[in-house]
């Protein structure tokens, strides 16, 4: 590949570069695995960036590439690791909300409990949660809600249904706010 | 204009902090929100959570050692 085209993923990659160890830290749950994974999702880019025609969705694409390589190299090793099951979480047909939580009659002590809630969650507190999401959900927040992808792009990146992104982002904003909840009674903070 | 129930206000909440909301369905919302407190202070809470998620989430700076890593890759293609 000519100079032109390696100046230009050079810049690409640095760009993605910070959204690439944050999904693949959430995903893989270690430093070091992380590293890895974008390191290999680099090569594997580079290899393939001919192929490339859009060089606007080079974020989304390389994304897809870190989780292809997440599940065909790191996720058996992970699943060893997954500490709880969904249906520990939430019941199938369970919703959950924290606002509802902190609005009930029990909490309206104080003066404006739900903004006090998410003010008295560190960022340890935060991290554990998300961590802590199963995977097939935990993607799908990482993508829609902290990185504020459009729909189209999480399924592209995910090779889901448009529709199935839509439930998975529903379901798992409702247990991460159930593991929020869960952290902050654990700590004494509700 | 079509008035929304409050369980209608809450997906619409969650589809705006997501910038997904058409004009009409904005208006819509807005309408509700004007009569209803609880929704409005839903609105505000599911908005502040989010912001405090993204702030942490984007805490998470790229080792040294990755981007010394990269960098010497990109140096090998």
């Amino acid at each position: 590949m000519g100079t032109e085209n390696k100046e230009e993923f050079s810049l690409l990659l640095k760009d993605a570069l910070a959204v690439m160890y944050r999904v693949s830290l959430r995903l893989t749950k270690d430093q070091m695995d992380a590293e890895d994974l974008v390191a290999e999702a680099s090569i594997r880019a580079w290899e393939k960036f001919p192929t490339l025609r859009n060089h606007h969705s080079f974020r989304p694409w390389i994304l897809r590439i870190c989780q292809n390589l997440y599940i065909s190299t790191y996720r058996k090793k992970q699943r060893e690791k997954e500490p709880l099951k969904e249906s520990q979480l939430l019941g199938e047909d369970e919703d959950f909300s924290l606002f509802e939580q902190l609005i009930s009659p029990l909490m309206l002590d104080a003066s404006n409990p739900e903004i006090a809630f998410i003010n008295a969650l560190s960022s340890e507190q935060i991290t554990k949660a998300l961590t802590s999401l199963p995977e097939k959900y935990k993607t799908v927040v990482m993508l829609c809600c902290l990185e504020d992808l459009p729909y189209q792009e999480a399924a592209r990146i995910l090779k889901l249904p448009i529709g199935t992104v839509r439930s998975r982002l529903h379901r798992g904003r409702a247990i991460l706010q159930k593991l929020l909840w869960e952290v902050a009674k654990e700590k004494g903070i509700v | 204009m079509k008035t929304i129930s409050c369980r209608q206000a809450v997906t619409r909440i969650f589809e705006l902090l997501l910038g997904k909301l058409s004009i009409s369905q904005k208006k819509e919302l807005d309408e509700h929100l004007r009569f209803c407190k609880e929704c409005c202070n839903r609105l505000e809470f599911e908005k502040t959570l989010k912001e405090k998620l993204q702030n942490v989430s984007k805490q998470t700076k790229v080792p040294n050692s990755l981007e010394k890593r990269i960098a010497r890759l990109l140096r090998t293609f």
